[in-house]
């Protein structure tokens, strides 16, 4: 059945492609367009145009490189054709051993797309000849962010960070203190009375110290049940997959909600939005057949980073993307 | 009924040679597991700070590290769970029961071994359905097979010696009840003789208990995981696998954990020299301890969840009771004997007081992890393992060393006059342990991910990248102190008499 789903396809391509091959020109274009951008959502984690191999091989020039149904056939169904133990592709998961090119559910028009696009070599259409985020691999990447931006000083995380020091100090000493005053040796009897009393205060102290904490924090549970949405709410939706995002809109305002509605395709991935100054500023799972919302309203313009959060598959730290925000 | 005086429990040993050292083989074989795991999980920061692997070995040696960790957990606690039986209730287990257990536990270790540095299988540990499932290539449905049935037999090897514990507790202790410590409730005079069970007895036993839901649900999970994998047609939801999966692995590590409290209960009472017995607070939070544990999880695994926001509160209040009694009762108890005691600090003695210490700061890690609000930051950074390696790599795995430093040399009526090697062996793993979990927090505030190969360095704070570097040396320390306990320890059993 698998098996014979893939020459249905390849039967498809070869029908198919010299008809498109005529139909350049007008269209052509567009394709290109539409290319670079099914390119940079769904390739440049693994590729690169010109700017080297990454976790997949530099395709600058495969259109040359290989024939044209075999290369279509291979971004559509990249996992099939391997299975069918294809020598080429035999070849390439050879050089590339770490990973295997996952079927990202590209339709036969779109690998087109991106085809009209990567024989472009990426010059036309400008900025995207590199990947759009450097390969997170190289030792050493350049941070684009500052040490520590001024963001930091206001960020949830420098509350936590604070509470925690607290906590260790305090225990720290506790131990330290009782270090110190472990000799000589006492009667035990002497202070078990006082010692009986602090126990029940620090039982105490403690469940009162949680329910406080709980009781306090609960307002920032960052996704209260999603009001109505008003006209006004910006939804996003996103579904996340072995190894990419799939986003619209990826632009939206300041000022207003965004409602990020986020599922899963295939395995448990995790949203988890980065701002422009490095702070992480909320992460919702993203699950197959659920949907989890998220609203948060931004306040500052600038190009936010998409990071997956929960460990899926081999390329997990590539699965990255970005969202725009304007005002 | 035979519970004889703590004393004696703690420093005679049983005579039967044979069995003292079946007992060493479990710890041995625990130690040997904890080396190979320890320089494995050096190999991982180190690759995550300068990047040599690659993406399938780094997630290879990853699900080894973590299984290979939890593996250590619970063949030690076997050993002492077969020592506790013999000594405490002086029931004598059937010498092929024991056996086939380790050997059980042996054989799922290799399985799963197999599946990973062969087969591929690097869904992390623990494995969070349905990536097992879906690879995207990376490893083939052999190797799932492989690896899940090891950790199969590695799940009914736990329950059998949970059950061997339940039954010999039962039999011994005049009912679970009784092991429990509910006599602490009975009205003065119903108790006759007024005899209760020792602290360590209530903890083991509540270990045994809730591992008899927990274990069983893992098996389930595991089946049910192995059953769509050779049959596509079985169902399996993702958010109740999920959940499952917690359910399953936090109960587990947590009930090791009280497993191991039982080792500070069974240890501190000797080493002051003064008693612990049970008393209405402690039963009264290990109760609700017992009784919230299924709970632990869920607070901080429910919130980014699509679940209802009251499920997520209930879950939050449980999952904090479940922990409140290590704080207020057995680290307490623990450090109240201290004051005062006229102790000597031989490093068994360091082991556990650094170890409570420790879980005490992981507790706070794990209060702020589950934070309604914090989650949302903290949840699948680095902030998380570093809380679970305060628990179990500076606290459990510290008790663990104690007990095997207490008991080793008189399983074995060997000893060694020198203490140099385990000193040594504290103090690198202190610090070196200390620099490792610190740059986890640190690096969890800073918002960098956990289970990565290689960071997102150009989204990160520049201090991310830093952290992780820094952090290089102290895994070495740390990682190869771990050589000590299982040379020191071998080489007290093979020297002669
Ligand atoms: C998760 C990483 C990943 C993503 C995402 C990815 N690829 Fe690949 N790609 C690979 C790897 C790895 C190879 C090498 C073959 C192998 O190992 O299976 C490859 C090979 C290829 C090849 C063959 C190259 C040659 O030299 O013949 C083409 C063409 C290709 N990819 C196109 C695409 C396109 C188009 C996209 C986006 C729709 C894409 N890839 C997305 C990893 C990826
Ligand atoms: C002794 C030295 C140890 C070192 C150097 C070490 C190091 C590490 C590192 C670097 C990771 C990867 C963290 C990440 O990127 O997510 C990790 C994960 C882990 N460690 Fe350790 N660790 C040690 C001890 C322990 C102990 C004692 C335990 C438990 C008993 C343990 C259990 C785990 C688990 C369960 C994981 C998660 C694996 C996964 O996410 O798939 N570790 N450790
Ligand atoms: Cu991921």
């Amino acid at each position: 059945m698998r098996r014979g789903g893939g020459f249905a396809l390849a039967a498809v391509i070869a029908l198919a492609a010299p008809a498109m091959a005529q139909n350049q020109g007008a269209g052509a274009d567009a394709a290109v367009t539409r290319g670079r951008m099914l390119f940079e959502e769904k390739c440049t984690t693994c590729h690169t145009l010109g700017s080297g191999d990454f976790l997949g091989p530099d395709l600058a020039g495969v259109a040359d490189r290989r024939p044209r149904e075999w290369l279509l056939r291979f971004i559509v169904e990249p996992d099939r054709v391997l299975a069918e133990g294809d020598p080429v592709a035999l070849e390439l998961l050879k050089k590339y051993s770490d990973l295997e090119m996952p079927n990202l559910k590209v339709t036969l028009e779109e690998a087109e797309a991106a085809l009209a696009y990567i024989a472009t070599g990426g010059a036309a259409a400008g900025a995207a000849a590199a990947p759009s985020v450097p390969p997170a691999s190289a030792p050493g990447a350049p941070a684009a962010v500052e040490p520590l931006g001024p963001q930091w000083r206001m960020s949830t995380q420098v509350y936590i960070g604070l509470l925690f020091l607290a906590a260790v100090i305090l225990t720290a000493a506790a131990f330290l203190v009782v270090y110190k005053g472990s000799q000589p040796r006492a009667e035990y009897e002497k202070f078990e009375r006082v010692f009986d009393t602090i126990q029940r205060y620090w039982t105490a102290s403690l469940v009162i110290a949680t329910l406080l904490f709980t009781v306090a924090l609960l307002p920032l549970v960052p996704f209260p049940p999603v009001r109505a949405a008003t006209e006004e709410t910006q939804v996003v939706k996103v579904e996340a997959l072995q190894f990419g995002w799939n986003m619209e809109p990826r632009t939206v305002k300041v000022g207003t909600p965004v409602e990020f509605r986020v599922t899963g395709r295939d395995v448990n991935h995790s949203f988890g939005l980065v701002d422009p100054h490095g702070v992480l500023l909320f992460q919702v799972q993203a699950m197959p057949r659920y949907v989890k919302e998220a609203v948060y309203t931004f306040d500052e313009p600038g190009t936010y980073h998409v990071l997956c959060m929960e460990y899926c598959g081999l390329a997990h730290h590539v699965m990255r993307t970005t969202v725009q925000v304007v005002r | 009924m035979a519970v004889i005086a703590e004393r004696a429990i703690a420093t005679d040993v049983p005579r039967e040679a044979s069995f003292n050292y079946l007992v060493v083989r479990y710890w041995l074989t625990a130690l040997a597991a904890f080396f190979v795991a320890a320089v494995i999980g050096l190999v991982l920061r180190w690759n995550q700070a300068s990047g040599f692997l690659s993406l399938a070995w780094h997630y290879r040696l990853q699900t080894f590290h973590g299984a290979y960790m939890a593996w250590f957990a619970i063949a030690s606690v076997a050993g002492f769970v077969w020592l506790l039986i013999r000594k405490q209730f002086e029931i004598v287990v059937p010498r092929a029961r024991m056996e086939l257990v380790y050997w059980l536990l042996l054989a799922g270790a290799g399985l799963f071994g197999f599946g990973v540095l062969i087969g591929g299988f690097a869904p992390g540990f623990p494995i969070l359905p349905p990536l097992p499932l879906n690879p995207a290539g990376a490893w083939a449905a052999w190797a799932v097979n492989v690896s899940l049935s090891g950790m199969v037999l590695i799940v009914v090897a736990t329950i059998a010696y949970l059950l061997e514990w339940l039954v010999a507790a039962h039999r011994a202790a005049g009912g679970l009840g009784q092991a429990l410590g509910l006599s602490v409730f009975l009205p003065r005079g119903a108790n006759p003789g007024g005899r209760t069970v020792p602290p360590y007895v209530l903890a083991v036993t509540a270990m045994a208990l809730i591992g008899m839901y927990a274990l069983p649900v893992g098996a389930y999970l595991v089946a049910n995981i192995l059953l769509k994998n050779n049959f596509p047609a079985v169902p399996l939801d993702p958010l109740f696998a999920k959940n499952m999966l917690w359910a399953f692995a936090h109960t587990l590590v947590n009930i090791l954990y009280w497993g191991t409290f039982g080792i500070v209960y069974l240890l501190i009472p000797v080493i002051t020299d003064r008693e612990w017995k049970l008393y209405r607070l402690l039963v009264i939070l290990w109760l609700v301890t017992i009784v919230t544990t299924g709970m632990t999880a869920m607070g901080h695994h429910l919130q980014l969840d699509p679940v209802p926001f009251s499920i997520v509160v209930i879950g939050q209040v449980g999952s904090y009771l479940s922990i409140m009694s290590w704080a207020a009762v057995s680290i307490y108890g623990a450090v109240e004997r201290i004051w005062k005691s006229g102790i000597t600090w031989e490093p068994k003695v360091s082991f556990l007081y650094f170890g409570m210490f420790m879980v005490l700061v992981g507790m706070a890690g794990a209060y702020l992890d589950a934070g309604p609000g914090f989650n949302t930051i903290l949840h699948n950074t680095l902030w998380v393992p570093a809380h679970f390696h305060s628990y179990m790599m500076l606290g459990m795995a510290l008790f663990i060393f104690a007990c095997m430093y207490h008991y080793v040399p008189l399983l074995t009526r060997k000893t060694d006059d020198s203490t140099a090697l385990p000193r040594v062996h504290f103090w690198m793993t202190a610090i070196g342990g200390v620099g490792l979990v610190g740059s986890f927090y640190l690096a969890g505030l800073l918002g960098t991910p956990r289970r990565m190969a290689a960071y997102p360095l150009d989204a990160l704070p520049a201090l991310a990248g830093l952290v992780t570097q820094a952090s290089v040396p102290f895994a070495l320390v740390l990682a190869l102190a771990q050589a000590i306990p299982l040379f020191y320890l071998t080489r007290m059993l093979v020297r002669r008499a």
